[in-house]
């Protein structure tokens, strides 16, 4: 190994020929390109799949393993492929798994000898991979002589300016407003001028770093390079690009070969007879492209005959069509035209913002050879697609298949859609998509250019392992209680919380279930939404986008707040307490708070009302202390007047708790008699000890989710978005008493007016199973032995002593006592409709 | 005593701790000397929570150094160069605000420790390190 | 979609960075016939051309405005806070 050199090259000079067996018939494929541009030196480089190794720095101690090759790179057994292409022509999938089941049978073997790297096992440490962002006043993409001297001359200008080139440069830029990117690539150019780069190696801990751009204009000088030429086994190692030749022996001091032919027009590369000589190279015949026949050879290329001779080699220099790499242009939006003198498209209208310098406008190309091929090299071993082993046979018989679309033709033949992205083939595709339909190459077109292009690892796609994660001011007071946690979105909350009395889940559960009925409990609802409505039109507001009225609800009153949209269906539920003449309280559901702050706003913008909402969810902390010791407990704590006289239930107070200011509302979601407590949220630990401390004569308990979903379910109170859907309104949900009809105007008033008068199709009603199987939440529901519902929730209910739930049944089987079966475990299993509460009817437990 | 969301953090990483407008508050993790070198060498980060509105949802860090842009600029598509801004860092919608010593980044406390967490990842290639109020007053000056 | 949005609050920003609130539509009186509430909840104009649009700032200000937008191009011609 050298310095300088690339694996690629490292293993060339080591005497490496073979790099790669292609991807259909397994044919040994050589270094071709030596830029990046074509899948000839994929490999796995310390254990990453794919690497293109003729533009990957070597480094000692790298481990260097070829894909897709058994047992090895010399004797591939897969190349027994090439003998049956008979069978596989283009198309050949879609002609011969017209059965299913063959398919199938089919798939899972071609799986297996299919495609080119395997991606890691996951036991391969991961790899850092990180983003960025920069603005720019000018991107310019392209480091090479044009490049630099537009960025240099924007630099100079005052621009604020960022250059993106491939290479490691020796020099970097002093101004302060000139920022090199250097080892990177762009491979994106997308609305609004935003570029997406992949820099490799930014620094020693990460690999890959995705810098996103926003450039107020964009220079694309990405220049143009040299795509391969079509005769004949044009694939073998050996056959190589002229500029890949003299990459090897300039950069690398290699000699690519002993005896070479060299096959040009007149405007081959003037330098590359230096190179050759410079290398000791002997050349043996310089031929045009139009005499060329086929090169032969086994493994490597032995001989090229042509209609001069038969001349016998170990290296063909190609000098092949430069084209512009016209991509990302492409992508912006640029028109191009076919230039004959060229042969090649180039750019000629840039969209506002974006332009091009140098190599890339086309301007200094001609065209190396004729295009399209001759007919006569129509065979099923002249490559045009090295990367899916797509010959000239496959297009000519594509197009006469119908396929006479270059759209229709690229996905027929998969012709452009591998590694290259169509850089060493799409011209080639074009011109004999052209030649058989009898259309010229402007009027047969280029495919759409898409981002990403080069590729992009989904490493650098997805940057930081960094999930956001929210956590309650009491989070590590329930770590040091046991808590077992579940994601609720971005949220961690306590499920339940493991205790040295209980063995299992269960147990917990039903311990904190039963301090919650007959002491008292605890559980953190921090997450829940909280907003502060202030103003002179408050009130109207609410009554304007709530269905209930809120504008005569008393300071010290709470009121249960259903928002529906105007189609009448339910958006989210909460409470809504008065604070004062111009100040409500609104609690929303955790999921939806989001929805309902942009709802609020919505309504609110232009509307010209002295009302402005205030989103407190992470300002407070709150709790739910409920049982019949609660008030025992919160007296110890508060100078307020917690008898049910001075403080009944729907009540909301301010206090200070444990010498903290806060909010308490009598609201009785679990059933028992019982505060939610909410409190700034940077006193959430003071607060919650001393609560726990307070109840421990009583012997509270912290409860978590899973205990209030019970708690809850026995009070047959309904959780948006679980016992209800897209389609609920409130009237299937038995909540018909939420909607004041007699309101001028509401959002939904207009639906809800229908709705109250049509018969209800679905109810959600109540149900108790008739043995003690439990159904999962979501089981199916049968009446008369044909699907009419679904179970929303089901739990074992120690008050009825056995699982009861709710669920969505026809109108027909919705009253009190109707039949329905539920499938538990795979059978229906009888069980009975009720509209019951199921514990405490009445409701004399929350108004103690 | 009133805490910051990053309290627990400042506890593990062996902070010297007191009270500070009745907020907890990290005075020192090692010297101050050392602190606000390595701030002024490159870049470092400061939970001033304590500082605090009212009913704000917001913690409040401080990331102060020659280096505190590039950092910022992995975890934000922010235009830097604005006083204030809304946005997202570290995929947490909040407040970037420049300040005399760096940036000061604004994020509902309940996301606070994840976003210190993202920062301190993403500043290890710039060698961070966390800083107390008495090397904050030291930087001031 | 990465077009740039101008938000009266925050300057222009990445498309990602807001939410699209629907096209801009006058809200039938209470008592207007039932044709008139049916097509405003149920149906869109879907103008291939500029469109009057709500948009919510949802990872900056939080504060809703209105754009006219070319939807063929995604050219965004002007911003506003509704009066």
């Amino acid at each position: 190994m050298r310095e300088g050199d690339t694996v690629a090259s490292a293993l060339y000079r080591a005497g490496q020929r073979i790099f790669t067996r292609s991807f259909k018939y397994h044919r040994p494929r050589g270094l071709l390109c030596c830029s990046g541009n074509c899948p000839n030196c994929l490999m796995n480089v310390d254990g990453i799949p794919n690497v293109r190794t003729c533009i990957t720095p070597a480094r000692a101690g790298m481990a260097v393993r070829h894909q897709n090759a058994k047992p090895s790179l010399d004797f591939d057994y897969l190349s027994v492929a090439q003998k049956f292409d008979f069978m596989m022509p283009v198309g050949w999938y879609y002609k011969r798994f017209t059965n299913p089941k063959m398919w199938h049978l089919a798939e899972q073997q071609i799986r297996k000898v299919a495609g080119l790297g395997d991606p890691p096992p996951p036991d391969v440490p991961q790899a850092v991979y990180e983003h960025s962002h920069m603005h720019a006043d000018v991107a310019v993409i392209g480091g090479g002589l044009a490049g630099m001297e537009a960025a240099r001359d924007a630099a100079a200008g005052g621009e604020r300016v960022v250059l993106v080139d491939d290479q490691v440069h020796a020099a970097h830029p002093s101004e302060a407003n000139f920022t090199l990117l250097e080892r990177s690539y762009c491979f994106g150019l997308y609305e609004g001028n935003l570029l997406g780069v992949v820099q490799k190696e930014p620094h020693a801990q990460a690999r890959e770093r995705l810098v996103h751009i926003r450039a107020k204009r964009v220079v694309i000088a990405t220049g143009a390079y040299e795509t391969p030429l079509t005769f004949k086994n044009n694939d073998l190692p050996g056959v190589m690009l002229s500029s890949a030749v003299s990459r090897l022996i300039r950069r690398h001091g290699i000699q690519p070969g002993k005896n070479a032919v060299v096959i040009a027009s007149e405007a081959g590369d003037p330098n590359l007879a230096g190179d050759l000589l410079s290398a000791g190279v002997n050349v043996v015949a310089t031929v045009s492209p139009s005499d060329v026949l086929e090169a032969a050879g086994g493994n490597h290329v032995r001989t090229l005959r042509t209609k001069r001779g038969n001349f016998a080699c170990d290296l063909v220099v190609m000098c092949g069509h430069r084209i512009p790499d016209t991509g990302l242009l492409s992508q912006a939006g640029a028109k191009l035209e076919w230039s004959v003198s060229a042969g090649a498209f180039i750019p000629v209208e840039f969209p506002p913002n974006v332009s091009a310098a140098g190599d890339v406008l086309g301007t200094e190309l001609k065209a190396a050879a004729a295009l399209p091929a001759p007919k006569e090299s129509t065979n099923k071993r002249t490559f045009v697609c090295m990367c899916n082993d797509v010959t000239t046979q496959d297009l000519c018989d594509g197009v006469a298949e119908g396929f006479d679309h270059i759209e229709l033709l690229k996905r027929y033949t998969t012709t452009t859609m591998g590694p290259c992205q169509g850089r060493m083939c799409q011209l080639q595709a074009i011109g004999i998509c052209a030649r058989e339909t009898g259309r010229t190459i402007p009027e047969t077109g280029v495919t759409t250019a898409r981002p990403p292009n080069p590729g992009v690892t989904l490493g650098a796609l997805g940057g930081a392992r960094h999930h956001p994660t929210r956590r309650t001011p009491m989070h590590y007071q329930h770590e040091k209680l046991g808590a077992i946690w579940m994601d609720l979105g971005d949220w961690k909350r306590p499920r339940f919380y493991a205790h040295p009395s209980a063995s299992n889940e269960r147990e917990c559960v039903r311990q904190e279930y039963q301090a919650v009925r007959q002491k008292a409990g605890m559980i953190d609802v921090s997450t829940l939404g909280k907003l502060s409505l202030k103003g002179r039109d408050a009130g109207k507001l609410l009554d304007k986008v709530y269905t209930n009225r809120f504008s005569d609800l008393k300071p010290g009153r709470v009121r249960y707040a259903v928002l529906c949209d105007e189609a009448g269906i339910i958006l989210d539920d909460g409470t809504i307490s008065r604070q004062s003449e111009d100040e409500f309280f609104i609690t929303t559901t955790t999921g939806n708070l989001d929805f309902v702050e942009q709802w609020l706003e919505w309504w609110m913008a232009g509307a010209g009302l002295d009302a402005h909402v205030a989103n407190l969810t992470s300002a407070m902390g709150a709790v739910n202390l409920a049982g019949p010791h609660a008030r025992d407990v919160l007296s110890k704590l508060t100078g307020c007047d917690l008898s049910t006289a001075a403080f009944p239930y729907m009540a909301c107070r301010n206090a200070d708790v444990a010498g903290i200011p806060a909010i308490l509302l009598r609201i009785g979601f679990v059933g028992e008699t019982g505060w939610e407590i909410h409190f700034p949220a940077e006193s959430g630990e003071d607060l919650w000890s001393a609560v726990m401390e307070a109840g421990k004569p009583f012997g509270i308990r912290p409860f978590g989710m899973e205990a209030q979903r019970l708690l809850r379910l026995e009070k047959g109170h309904v959780i948006i978005g679980v016992d209800t859907d897209a389609l609920t309104n409130p009237y299937d949900a038995g909540m018909g008493w939420v909607v004041k009809h007699e309101k001028e105007d509401f959002i939904g008033k207009f639906s809800l007016g229908k709705l109250a008068d049509a018969s209800a199709q679905q109810n959600l009603v109540g149900f108790l199973m008739n043995s003690d199987a439990l159904p999962e939440d979501g089981a199916a529901i049968l009446v008369n032995g044909a699907l009419a519902g679904r179970v929303t929730s089901a739990r074992y209910s120690p008050a009825k002593q056995k699982p009861i739930g709710l669920c969505w049944v026809p109108a027909s089987a919705a009253s009190e006592g109707a039949a329905i079966e539920v499938r538990v475990n795979g059978s229906p299993v009888a069980a009975t409709v009720t509209r019951q509460v199921f514990y405490d009817p009445e409701g004399s437990r929350l108004r103690m | 005593m009133k805490r910051s969301a990053l309290h627990r953090w400042h506890e593990k990483a062996g902070a010297t701790l007191s009270e500070e407008n009745g907020w907890s508050a990290p005075l020192r993790y090692s010297s101050p000397e050392q602190e606000a070198g390595a701030v002024k060498r490159s870049v470092g980060i400061c939970d001033l929570s304590h500082i605090h509105e009212p009913l704000s949802p917001y913690a409040r860090l401080l990331i102060s150094g020659p280096n505190a842009r590039l950092l910022l600029s992995k975890l934000t598509s922010l235009n830097l160069d604005r006083n204030t801004s809304y946005g997202t860092v570290a995929h947490v919608r909040g407040m970037v605000l420049r300040d005399a010593l760096g940036f000061l980044v604004l994020v509902p406390r309940d996301y606070a420790e994840s976003v210190w967490d993202a920062i301190l990842h993403a500043g290890e290639e710039f060698h961070i390190t966390p800083f107390g109020l008495e090397a904050h007053r030291r930087l001031e000056a | 979609m990465s077009f740039l949005l101008t938000c009266p609050e925050c300057g222009a920003r990445s498309a990602y960075e807001f939410r699209f609130g629907g096209e801009v539509k006058a809200r039938p009186q209470p008592d207007a016939s039932e044709d008139a509430w049916y097509r405003y909840i149920y149906t869109k104009v879907n103008e291939a051309g500029e469109q009057k649009e709500w948009w919510f700032h949802r990872s900056g200000c939080h504060q809703w405005f209105q754009a006219l937008r070319d939807t063929r191009t995604n050219t965004v011609l002007s911003t506003w806070r509704p009066e």
